[in-house]
């Protein structure tokens, strides 16, 4: 399997140099205007926050949303099924598809950090990089599988395509993503837990400052992408 | 009996809609059979179940001997789906090649297998252009190419040439009819009675259940409830019974023919009444 797929993800290597401009912008240089853009107005308590939040939403832009919006075109293209046909598994389809976008994310992950570090938002060394870079990959897996998730339950494109959008900024601006956990109202908590991005973003934070609670919160995180991983086979796609 | 496909009382409902009823179906090896019939018939979903994209809730499915969700028979297998299109930004050579490794042949075999299969598809001129520039036919014959380029024993074909204009369908018939030759077992859905007669050994009349099987000629006789009468003297055509015709002959004077009914005649016959 693992000698297909990675033959899956050279393909989507060559066919991702007809995007290379939106997946350069939206994994590289929209992340880093922000970060730099906020950097004068964020408090230094919440500089990490900042940072943070970034990665986590160029992780939800570039799992979850493209995720849904490539699958459920090649759905609409019948590549989906000839894949089916060949031996690959839609899950497996599904992470090699947003492979491309992710490596770029993890790339703008670092750069990110980079820049926050030169502007004196955050400090940060080897240990913590690598601490990140499991966060990273953790969090593409269970922002790709709600993306699939989202694919098998949501059959017309137009709306899937739409929802992913949606979903992707949502769970960006409406999650604790750019703020503490604790800032959440008590009656919310419930809500707050349903979203990848709770998870995805306190692995990051935390393993950013070395806290070992990140793998903690990592471990969620994988059982959040498991759950859905399970869906969205019982839905169809598996 | 080696057969390539068998299913026995498939069913399948989508919700409340049962979309396939007590289906059973067989194609042996070097075989071409078409699964004739309208849209909404159910062909598609029971194509689904031949390669695992749907699995069976009622019945079984048996491709070369197993089961089609084993990853070893699928490497058997090549599939054209509905209304599939190649990847718009890779070039020819690259879907193809693609759709070998991905199938687990490396790198060097993948090239041979490709080449190979662009030439027998007569593709040379278009190996290196992007699909997003090619024609409606040109971009199905690199479907084709995609689905044959393991060499495949079974061959599955969903509506293969709908949208297309009728010299690139003819185009088409002629690839299939070479791929036959090679010995393969083709299965092949239409709502075109006239590609079914064609091109198939044996037809399938399909509409949520099998309602006859036979080959295009067979079905053309067994159906002739009435013959066609062309008096050539008045220029009209009659629709005549068996048990009436000599009667009817003999009171004809001057020129005339007469015929059995098209497949297509027994089609329409047949969608109209089941
Ligand atoms: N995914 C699906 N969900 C619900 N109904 C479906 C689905 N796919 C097909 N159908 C229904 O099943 C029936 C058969 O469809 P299909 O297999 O596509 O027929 P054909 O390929 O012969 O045109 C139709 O009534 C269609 O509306
Ligand atoms: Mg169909």
């Amino acid at each position: 399997m693992l000698k297909e797929l990675s033959s899956l993800i050279e393909m989507f290597l060559k066919e991702s140099r007809a995007w290379f401009i939106a997946i350069f912008f939206y994994a590289i240089v929209f992340p880093l205007a922000i970060v730099f853009g906020f950097s004068f107005v964020v408090s230094k308590n919440f500089a990490i926050f900042l940072v943070s939040g970034t990665i986590t939403f160029q992780v939800a832009i570039t799992s979850l949303t493209s995720v849904a919006q490539s699958l459920g075109m090649d759905r609409d293209r019948g590549r989906l099924s000839f894949m089916i046909s060949t031996g690959i598994p839609a899950w497996g389809y599904a992470i090699a598809s947003s492979f491309v976008n992710n490596l770029m994310g993890i790339v703008s992950g670092y750069m990110i950090l980079a820049v926050a570090s030169f502007l004196g938002l955050i400090t940060i060394n080897y240990m913590e990089g690598f601490f990140l870079l499991v966060s990273l990959i953790i969090g593409t897996y269970t922002g790709s599988m709600f993306g699939l998730a989202m694919t098998a339950k949501i059959r017309n494109w137009r709306l899937l395509s739409q929802l992913a959008l949606v979903f992707g900024f949502g769970f960006s601006f409406f999650a604790p993503v750019y703020f503490p956990l604790s800032y959440i109202p008590k009656y919310l908590i419930p809500l707050v837990y349903l979203e990848p991005t709770t998870y995805i973003s306190q692995a990051i934070r935390l393993s950013m400052v070395a806290n070992p609670s990140f793998i903690l919160w990592n471990l969620y995180a994988l059982l959040y992408g498991m759950v859905f991983m399970a869906l969205a086979s019982k839905w169809g796609l598996s | 009996m080696d057969y390539a496909i068998q299913v026995k009382d498939l069913n399948k409902s989508y919700g409340s809609n049962q979309a396939l009823v007590n289906i059973s179906l067989s194609v042996r090896r070097g075989e071409l059979v078409s699964l004739l019939g309208p849209n909404g018939a159910g062909k598609t979903t029971l194509v689904k179940h031949l390669y695992c994209e749907l699995k069976p809730e009622v019945g079984r499915i048996n491709v070369l001997g197993g089961n089609p969700c084993r990853s070893k028979i699928k490497r058997m297998l090549g599939v054209v789906p509905q209304e599939s299109e190649p990847y718009d930004d890779l070039s020819v050579f690259e879907n193809i090649y693609y759709a070998a490794r991905i199938r687990g042949i490396g790198r060097r075999e993948a090239k041979v297998y490709t080449e190979e299969t662009i030439e027998s598809l007569d593709l040379r001129e278009y190996r290196n252009k992007y699909v997003m520039d090619l024609s409606g036919g040109l971009k199905r014959r690199t479907l084709v190419g995609m689905a044959i380029v393991h060499r495949p024993e079974v061959l599955i074909l969903d509506e293969p040439t709908t949208g297309l204009d009728p010299l690139a369908r003819r185009q088409l018939w002629d690839i299939l009819k070479n791929l036959k030759k090679e010995g393969r077992a083709i299965l092949l859905t239409t709502h075109y009675v006239e590609e079914a007669e064609v091109l198939s050994d044996r037809v399938y009349f399909i509409n949520k259940k099998i309602i006859s099987e036979g080959t295009p000629s067979d079905l053309r006789t067994r159906f002739s409830y009435y013959y066609e009468v062309i008096d050539y003297t008045s220029g009209k055509a009659y629709k005549v019974k068996e048990e009436e015709l000599k009667e009817f002959i003999s009171k004809l004077n001057g020129k005339f023919e007469v015929r059995i009914p098209s497949l297509e005649d027994v089609y329409i016959e047949m969608i109209s009444h089941a």
